[in-house]
């Protein structure tokens, strides 16, 4: 088998092109599909994912790839990576990268960057805040939802 | 940032505000329904419901009425829990009816109240998609676990924590999942642990065993296509995980096939505390251990050499503390 054949390039949104290995990119079951097909080339366009998002979509795929298979001790460095990977993320990029893991197929990473939204929201204000929602209701359908839901506003 | 952000949350879809909500305990989950129109159902389909890390105290009247509202067609997991001491088996058992209905995959159980478990007794159980199951703090009958086992296809894990009642040891045996590989022991707190096994099996936890029956027949099981190398580095690191055990009994074919391969070999055995050493020998392995080891001259009579073999293990612990009994095998 050839170089190239055990490659395979990506083209964002933005058509920015990421030449990566064939392993790195079948972790994303949309882009595994896509292979199967045959009907694309080696290059792959992805339309809903800019280059900066891919680019960091393409590093947590290059870790997991690497380890898989491994013992104890490094899926305990592959957690911690995971943590430092979205510790940093700001709200935007965070959001775009759980679009990309929802449109790529990649159930660990939208596992995990759900997670981190999670973890940045354990209050409602903290879901104002960090979501940016702002509240449309009048406060009469507040208090008659909060009603209707009694147990888990009061004890 | 504003606007476009606020556009970007109402644009995720449900499922991905699902997802999100899947990670926090469902009081949370339901408060989120003021937050805004977008809001104001979503938590009803989130597939995860769990009532154990909900920081408000949990009555069944409360996991009645949310689980009235919960509209998902389908429910990965449900963690059931109340703060209530008594639990009527009827509440639980409709709970757990609900989650069947909406083919749940994981189910974890915790109640304290001594009729909660009832309703596994006279109960038909079918739970056709659980893979997992969690029962904690309960109280089982032997026959609630060949129940569970039997009703339960599909079902990759089952983890029993602080339980009571159980007489008979667990008995895995009858459980329709084919692969019985992946068999991990995780019993922290189990005294006395009695292991009869045909499957491969790895010890994570048994510190606080002191006494340990080992019972492994999977040589000759033609099932798997494991090698004498692979059994013997199972049985090294189970023997490596017994720190505590004093009272050791071990089977006869993990001592003579695997042990004498492993010491052949010339591989390094664990320091074990064990200070009985309980050894089930048949008449054919101690012949095999004489002609090895005590260069003992063989009687014409069977029984009788027996009973004189019998007498001969200090012979084989003169350099050590260890008493070995030597059991007939029948």
């Amino acid at each position: 088998m050839s170089k190239s054949e055990k490659k395979i390039v990506l083209k964002s949104l933005d058509n920015e092109a990421f030449e990566v290995e064939k392993a790195v990119a079948l972790q994303s079951q949309t882009i595994w599909v896509m292979c199967e097909d045959k009907c694309v080339g080696n290059e792959i366009p992805l339309e809903n994912v800019t280059g900066q998002i891919l680019a960091k979509v393409i590093d947590y795929c290059k870790k997991h790839a690497v380890v898989d298979g491994d013992g104890d001790e490094s899926s305990e460095e592959l957690k911690n990576w995971d943590t430092e990977f979205t510790k940093n993320m700001d709200q935007s990029t965070l959001f775009n990268m759980i679009l990309a893991a929802n449109y790529l197929n990649i159930k660990s990473l939208l596992n995990l960057t759900c997670q981190a939204v999670a973890d940045k929201t354990k209050t409602i204000d903290e879901f104002h805040t960090f979501l940016n929602i702002e509240n449309n209701f009048t406060p009469e359908e507040e208090a008659q939802i909060c009603q209707e839901n009694l147990w888990a506003f009061d004890d | 940032m504003g606007s476009s952000s606020i556009d970007f949350i109402n644009y995720m879809p449900d499922e991905i505000l699902h997802h999100i909500l899947s990670f926090h305990p469902i009081d949370l989950a339901i408060r989120t329904s003021v937050l805004s129109r977008r809001w104001r159902h979503v938590w009803c389909k989130t597939p995860c419901i769990d009532f154990a890390n909900v920081f408000l105290t949990v009555t069944a009247r409360k996991i009645n009425q949310t689980l009235s509202s919960y509209r998902a067609p389908k429910i990965m997991s449900v963690n059931l829990h109340t703060t209530e001491y008594y639990v009527c088996a009827s509440d639980i058992e409709s709970w757990v009816e609900i989650a069947m209905f909406r083919n749940v995959e994981k189910l974890s159980m915790t109640f304290r109240g001594p009729h909660a478990y009832r309703f596994l007794d006279g109960f038909y159980l079918s739970w056709k998609s659980l893979r997992k199951l969690t029962l904690s703090s309960c109280y089982l009958h032997d026959e609630s676990i060949a129940k569970i086992l039997s009703g339960c296809p599909i079902l990759e894990t089952l983890r029993l924590l602080w339980f009571r009642g159980l007489l008979e040891p667990l008995d895995l045996s009858r459980s329709p999942t084919e692969d019985r590989r992946l068999i991990e022991i995780v019993a922290p707190h189990i005294h006395n642990l009695i292991l009869s096994t045909k499957a491969p099996c790895t010890l994570v936890d048994v510190s606080s065993s002191s006494k340990a029956n080992f019972d492994i027949d999977i040589i000759n099981d033609h099932d798997f296509s494991l090698n004498a190398a692979f059994i013997q580095i199972m049985v090294l690191k189970m023997l490596a995980k017994l720190q505590n055990v004093e009272r050791l009994t071990l089977g006869r074919r993990i001592f003579l096939q695997i042990l004498s391969l492993a010491e052949l070999c010339e591989v390094l055995f664990p320091t074990l505390k064990v200070q009985t050493l309980i050894v089930e020998l048949s008449l054919f392995d101690l012949l095999f251990l004489v002609y090895q080891g005590l260069q003992y001259i063989i009687p014409s009579d069977d029984a009788n050499m027996f009973e004189e073999l019998l007498q001969k293990p200090p012979t084989l612990s003169n350099n050590n503390n260890v008493s070995i009994v030597l059991k007939r095998y029948n």
